[in-house]
């Protein structure tokens, strides 16, 4: 039986339009955290919540406009006889839920872990802003939640 | 008694701390709270039959509920038939929903 049919209980019902803080910590490919982030967003915005996510540490490298759209070759794709596929990259990714949100989604930068890092060439979209603001961001919102390395 | 969203996003072989965050989760439980734990990218591999009794020990009460994450699942070959009894598939939509319903605080490892 497949995962999805399995699934067959629906938690209870969600309230609306409410705004979420994710704080994001870590390297993004240090697991499936940069993975589990977007999906979150992805599904808040589809249920109408508001979304801040704030980026810090290595997760500031995920919008930066180097990443360009597209990731390099999967070079696994070359074994496999599927050297047409080409994967979005995060900042790619990261632009798309920002275009979606129609307003809803703002994406922080840590200025602080941003330029420790030489990541300055951010993306247009995101927000760079003072390690400060972080805890006005986390007050401000209904639910806040810090994922990663702490 | 307040509600909390427990999300564990690891394994005890990788992370000595899971043993603690899921004694935090039987704690908050004994004292009466409800308890939504989230099990998440590795941490599905506890959810497995006989991977950690403490685990299903927990999911056997009645204030707690525990959750894995489907596609964390599937990425992991891990089938509904081989999670611990007790333990909830859920998709992302439905983790929000636990996530975002009522006054409840998310905590995350």
């Amino acid at each position: 039986m497949a995962l999805k049919e399995m699934s067959n209980r629906t938690p209870e019902p969600h309230d609306c339009r409410k705004s979420l803080f994710l704080g994001v910590m870590g390297a993004p490919y240090e697991s499936e955290l940069s993975t589990t982030v977007l999906r979150m967003v992805d599904v808040a915005l589809r249920q109408d919540h508001r979304v801040t996510v704030w980026t810090c540490g290595g997760a500031t490298t995920l919008t930066l406009q180097s990443l360009t759209d597209s990731k390099p070759e999967n070079l696994l794709d070359f074994l496999t006889g599927r050297r047409d596929a080409s994967y979005r990259s995060t900042a790619a990714l990261v632009a798309g839920l920002l275009g979606m949100s129609e307003g809803r989604l703002r994406w922080l930068v840590c200025r602080h872990c941003m330029t420790e890092r030489g990541a300055h060439e951010q993306m247009p979209g995101v927000k760079i802003t003072s390690a400060f603001n972080f805890l006005r961001y986390l007050n401000e919102a209904d639910i806040s939640m810090v994922m990663g390395v702490k | 008694m307040s509600a909390f969203v427990l999300i564990e996003s690891r394994c005890s072989t990788e992370a000595p701390e899971v043993r603690g965050f899921l004694e935090v989760a039987a704690q908050l439980s004994g004292e009466g709270h409800e308890i939504a734990l989230i099990l998440i990218q590795n941490g599905v591999l506890l959810a497995a039959a006989g991977a950690d009794p403490s685990l299903e020990a927990l999911a056997n009460r009645p204030n707690v509920s525990v959750w894995a994450d489907d596609f964390s699942l599937q990425t992991r070959a891990l089938q509904g038939d081989e999670l611990a009894p007790g333990i909830r598939i859920a998709s992302m939509q439905e983790l929000m929903q636990l996530i975002t319903a009522g006054n409840r605080n998310p905590i995350w490892h």
